[in-house]
């Protein structure tokens, strides 16, 4: 009974320890944001808005944005009409190494960001193709690619395969079952797939630094230059504005699609 | 509406034998129900008729021509899923209109035909709620009128009572009935209540470990079944085995375990065969006085007592350790009623209801 007490009371703690260490960055870098300070401190002696009047200092950071939204909001619709097929493959259906081919499809997550940007880039140069926005967008979609096709199982793994039988029997053909019943029964998987691809692509720096060239520059690339540089909050107004964003559409998506329960159990 | 006809499907996965020779013929708008214990292969069955599962060998005919290279959207069967499967995402008006949209239907006709099926299965007002929205019960009419409204040549339910509660099933059951009247549609229900399938169905096909071994109508199966597994799996019965120690024309004398019994049988027996025979516990009186004049009496002492409602079930045992189950009701329930847990009583049965299952000792 008290070690049974005792057990929740360590289990309790651990839980809250975890979530003080996931935050404690997340708070720390809104705080900083609105320090008087020229450098980052922590707690802030004073208070002031001025780096967030500042972000537009950071070289290039509107184009940049534009071009890492672009990309990023590119390989997400790309990756997810990819992953469609494939996911419905590995879930509904039985072929010889299914079980090889799944692992190969999501094994970028097992690779390192560094040996998948080395490899895109040696790829590249070997095929002669010229380093554009084009070829980030492919670099971007091998990295992100997996996270759709986890997503989508999931989905259809929790899906009732039955619901796809009663349409067929009503006298759905293939691609009407498809359209009206398996669709939306993808919905979850669709949103969070999207989602994971879009978010991990905007922020990605390992991999875009072995791919851009000529002016062509992303927003995490832009604002890693800026810090080292130079070591005021900046950088920290421009995250502020970056969470609160990706945290409303975080919030939208799971109130509207139950999305967050997908990616834990996939 | 049309017949069905399975002509001697198999169907394996592996080395796995999952159907063995199943052959089946069902009329023009007959009730059949396809009754087995659990993974007997009765889904399976109905999954070759929808045409979710393709027999290794054998034919399926719908109205005489076989669909074994039909896929389920060309097939023209109605079905309900034991989990109902109804679209979570359309409201039960959707769900009902779903396969007359896949149809070439005017949506004049489309509108008709819906309201008259929601009208049919009694679900007026609850057209626009979604699946997660209704009881089990409404689910359940919902599932069938999605199958129905197709006008199918078949319509196959696969255990489609079996989550609900008695109560519910009990009407269910009878509604399933009355829509089977009206709409004289070809049936076949699957299901593993043996209650259920006697009192829906106009012939009962038995199936164990992917055969059929006995097809008849409700009472033929219940009263005459002439396999012992048949008279086991239906309803409570004592079976016991024993040898023929006398044969006569029409009647044979087999001597089991302490005590012997005289059974009327057409086969023809000769001394010494093995044999099985099987009572109804509803055909055993129970008796409190000896009895003499009778040719089966079995004395024993009772063991238990059930009190059940509609009748009394009395557990006997004999000297020699052998266990009866007799079931009293209304008349019969004074005489055994006083029967006390560890009286003394005599249990007689008329030959004409000792079954002779002769061949399988
Ligand atoms: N695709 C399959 N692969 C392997 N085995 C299967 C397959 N489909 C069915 N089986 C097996 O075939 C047998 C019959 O299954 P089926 O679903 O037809 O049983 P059932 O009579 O409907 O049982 P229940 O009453 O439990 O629903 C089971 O032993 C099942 O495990
Ligand atoms: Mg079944």
């Amino acid at each position: 009974m008290s070690e049974d007490r005792l057990f929740r009371y360590f289990i309790t703690w651990l839980g809250w320890a975890a979530m003080l260490f996931l935050v404690f960055p997340v708070v720390l870098t809104v705080v900083v944001s609105f320090s008087g300070s020229q450098f980052i401190e922590f707690p802030p002696k004073s208070l002031s808005v001025d780096w967030y009047t500042n972000i537009a200092k950071i070289n290039k950071i509107g184009e940049a944005t534009l071009l890492s939204l672009l990309i990023a909001a590119l390989t997400g619709l790309l990756t997810v009409a990819m992953a469609i097929p494939a996911a419905l493959a590995l879930a509904r259906y039985d072929f010889p190494c299914k079980g090889a081919i799944s692992a190969f499809l999501l094994s970028p997550v097992a690779v390192p960001m560094i040996a998948i940007g080395i490899a895109i880039l040696q790829f590249f140069i070997w095929t002669g193709l010229p380093f554009n926005w084009l070829t980030l967008l492919v670099g971007h979609m091998v990295l992100v690619s997996a996270y759709p096709v986890r997503t989508l199982i999931a989905s259809l793994t929790l899906s009732n395969p039955s619901l796809e039988e009663a349409a067929a029997s009503l006298g759905a053909s293939r691609w009407t079952v498809f359209r009206t019943v398996t669709l939306s029964q993808l919905t979850p998987g669709l949103i969070s797939g999207f989602l994971f691809a879009f978010l991990i692509s905007f922020d990605n720096y390992p991999i875009s630094i072995f791919l851009v060239r000529s002016g062509l520059t992303t927003m995490p690339i832009e604002v890693f230059n800026y810090i080292s540089q130079q070591l005021d909050p900046t950088p920290a107004a421009f995250s502020t504005i970056y969470i609160i964003i990706v945290s409303a559409i975080i919030i939208f998506a799971e109130r509207r699609f139950g999305v967050i329960s997908l990616s834990v159990k996939g | 509406m049309a017949r069905v006809d399975l002509d001697q499907i198999s169907f394996s996965v592996g080395a796995t034998k999952i159907l063995q020779d199943v052959s089946l013929n069902v009329t023009n708008g007959e009730f059949l129900a396809l009754l087995g214990p659990s993974g007997c292969g009765k889904t399976t069955t109905l999954r070759c008729i929808a045409g979710f599962v393709t027999p290794t060998s054998g034919n399926v005919r719908i109205n005489g021509e076989s669909v074994v290279n039909l896929r389920p959207n060309r097939r023209n069967v109605g079905l309900v899923f034991q989990d109902y499967a109804l679209f979570p995402h359309m409201t039960v008006r959707q769900n009902i209109a779903y396969g007359l949209e896949r149809r070439n239907i005017s949506k004049a006709d489309i509108d008709k035909r819906a309201n008259e099926m929601v009208s049919i299965v009694r679900m007026e007002g609850y057209e626009k709620r979604r699946p997660n929205e209704l009881s089990g019960g409404q689910r359940q009419r919902v599932a069938l009128a999605r199958a129905l409204v197709i006008k199918p040549d078949v319509l196959l339910l696969d255990e489609p009572l079996g989550a609900l509660d008695r109560l519910l099933r009990e009407q269910m059951q009878i509604e399933l009935k009355r829509i089977h009247r009206e709409l004289e549609i070809t049936t076949i229900i699957v299901t593993h209540d043996q209650e259920e399938a006697l009192s829906l169905a106009d012939r009962i096909a038995v199936m164990f470990d992917g055969r059929i071994v006995e097809i008849g109508s409700p009472s033929i199966l219940y009263e005459q079944p002439e396999n012992r597994d048949v008279m086991s799996f239906l309803g409570t019965s004592n079976i016991y085995a024993g040898s023929v120690i006398a044969a006569g024309k029409g009647e044979i004398t087999v001597e089991c375990d302490g005590f012997s019994v005289q059974a009327r049988t057409t086969q023809v027996s000769s001394v010494g065969n093995r044999t099985y025979i099987g009572i109804r516990p509803e055909h055993i009186r129970i008796s409190i006085t000896p009895i003499n004049d009778e040719p089966n009496v079995v004395h024993g002492w009772v063991e238990t007592t059930v009190y059940k409602g509609t009748h009394l079930e009395i557990y006997v045992r004999t000297s020699a350790d052998v266990g009866f189950l007799a079931r009293a009701s209304d008349a019969s329930l004074t005489e055994a009623g006083k029967a006390a847990v560890g009286d003394p009583v005599y249990m007689t049965f008329d030959s004409n209801h000792v079954l002779v299952f002769e061949g399988e000792a």
